[in-house]
């Protein structure tokens, strides 16, 4: 199998507001744990130290953290003199060994944590470190990160639930990001309203067809059967099963077209493009895979189950900006620079 | 249906009207990222300031400061630059509109197309006029999605 290393993020950076830090390394790392506390998030991860080393000269500590299974966290302690006294700095960075979306997700998740959720602790007794330390964020990568994050948890899903590789790079278009939550909403919730313009549908020439094209002129409720659908994600693709397509306000476009195909009735397949006139369609897909019964493991539940305190953490960093973006003025200028230009 | 804001919707941010700031965080938690702006929203954004600014008699720190609380906001949020395609939804959608309807929606008329052009729909307050710009699409992007943000 081929693996990659990929530094996930910019080094996070800080000072480091209490703390010490032993002069020289125990013999041997093994079995030495680092632990991350987040008291605001009442949130404490323990994950063993693979690896320690010391630059005597710069006054640098470098400790390597296995956080998950592919995923080591790099801790580099750097001390300095700054005014005539004696600080420390702390940086973080995340290593990926395998670039699957849990690594994505792993990684992800503890930088947003590291800039999301205030002061934490990083503790590693092997080298007498005891350190709190806060950073700060930098907004536009929190962002960024939050996004690989919800990204990264939906290509978990469909990866587990297809047993299929897929991950090739933190950054999604668009168009990727629509394709990944398109899969995971049929595996997940089965049944979902979907932006839908319009899309061509092969029909047969036959008497059923006629029937269920009868008013084809005139908007209704189309409610198509597809036998095997296929999404394409990330360049696989992935069977969904059997689909029903439901588009309110359904319109036909080659009328004419099907007009002369329906009356041949001799079984060949012509296509019939539909369009929705709302621009929606409801996609139903009952047998769709469904995501296996097994647990992520203790880890992934844990990080899962701090959505809530991160979305709200997000939001509030974001909010603030919003508010801060009419803080100082009265309600007179407060108007004055909402008013919306007049150009006759 | 990814969105992008209108300026009403923008201004209600600002003002922390609580509706729209429970829709915007509704909204981040569904798609995993803030709603985008249009470039003509960030325009009429700006507009405010440096027309304050510029009826100004000297530096005022306090607007210097919203600013760019405001600057932040809009680089957080990300922007839907006004592209060729644009331009021509745009200029469809103008040629389809009444002399009077075209000076009184011209920015609504490129915060529509830009986001038709890039793949979103609008949220916005004002439902009358963007359905009225919605009677008036090309062919090939025929349907504008609006969210309707209101109390």
């Amino acid at each position: 199998m081929q693996t990659v290393t990929d530094t996930l993020q910019p080094e996070t950076m800080a000072s480091v507001l209490t703390g010490t830090v032993n002069s020289s390394l125990p013999e041997q790392v093994q079995e030495h744990k680092a632990e991350l506390v987040f008291p605001v998030f009442h949130y404490a991860l323990s994950a063993p130290v693979v690896e320690m080393f010391m630059i005597a000269d710069s006054r640098q500590t470098t400790v390597k953290v296995a956080v998950d299974e592919a995923v080591t966290m790099i801790c580099e302690l750097k001390g300095k003199r700054l005014n005539g006294k004696d600080e420390m700095e702390v940086g973080f960075y995340f290593e990926n060994a395998a670039d699957r979306a849990r690594a994505s997700f792993v990684a992800a998740t503890l930088q947003c944590l590291l800039w999301l959720a205030g002061p934490m602790k990083l503790r590693i007794p092997a080298l007498g470190l005891d350190l709190e330390v806060e950073f700060t964020a930098p907004l536009e990568e929190v962002n960024q990160t939050m996004h690989i994050r919800h990204v990264a948890y939906r290509l978990m899903v469909i990866e587990r639930t297809f047993d299929q590789k897929l991950a090739r790079s933190l950054l999604f278009f668009d168009a990727d990001v629509d394709r990944i939550s398109f899969v995971y909403h049929a595996i997940v919730d089965r049944s979902f309203v979907w932006p839908f313009f319009q899309a061509q549908f092969p029909f047969p020439a036959n008497e059923q067809s006629l029937d269920i094209l009868k008013g084809a002129d005139r908007p209704s409720v189309r409610r198509l059967n597809v036998a095997h659908y296929e999404a394409d994600v990330l360049g696989k693709s992935l069977p969904l099963g059997r689909a029903i397509v439901v588009i309110e306000n359904g319109v036909i476009v080659n009328i004419e077209e099907i007009g002369r195909e329906l009356g041949r009735l001799d079984g060949r397949e012509f296509p019939v493009l539909i369009k929705s006139l709302t621009g929606t369609a409801t996609y139903e897909f009952p047998d769709a895979p469904r995501l296996p019964e097994t647990k992520w493991g203790k880890r992934i539940e844990q990080f899962l189950a701090l959505d809530g305190q991160l979305d709200e953490a997000i939001f509030q960093t974001v909010n603030r900006l919003a508010a801060l973006s009419l803080a100082d003025l009265s309600e007179e200028e407060k108007a004055e620079v909402t008013a919306r230009p007049r150009f006759e | 249906m990814r969105l992008a804001l209108d300026s009403d919707v923008f201004t209600d941010w600002r003002y922390q009207k609580p509706h729209t700031m429970q829709q915007i965080q509704d909204y981040r938690k569904r798609f995993g990222r803030f709603p985008r702006l249009t470039a003509m929203t960030v325009f009429e954004a700006r507009f405010g300031f440096e027309n304050k600014i510029a009826k100004s008699p000297s530096v005022d720190e306090r607007l210097e400061r919203d600013r760019q609380g405001m600057e932040d906001l809009i680089r957080l949020s990300g922007v839907l630059e006004i592209e060729e395609r644009t331009t021509a939804i745009a200029a469809y959608i103008s040629a389809r509109l009444s002399q009077s309807e075209r000076n009184r929606l011209r920015a609504d008329i490129f915060i529509a197309a830009t986001s038709l052009a890039h793949g979103y729909g609008v949220a916005t307050r004002n439902q009358r006029d963007f359905e009225l710009i919605g009677q008036h699409l090309p062919p090939q992007r025929s349907i504008l999605h609006l969210a309707i943000w209101k109390p």
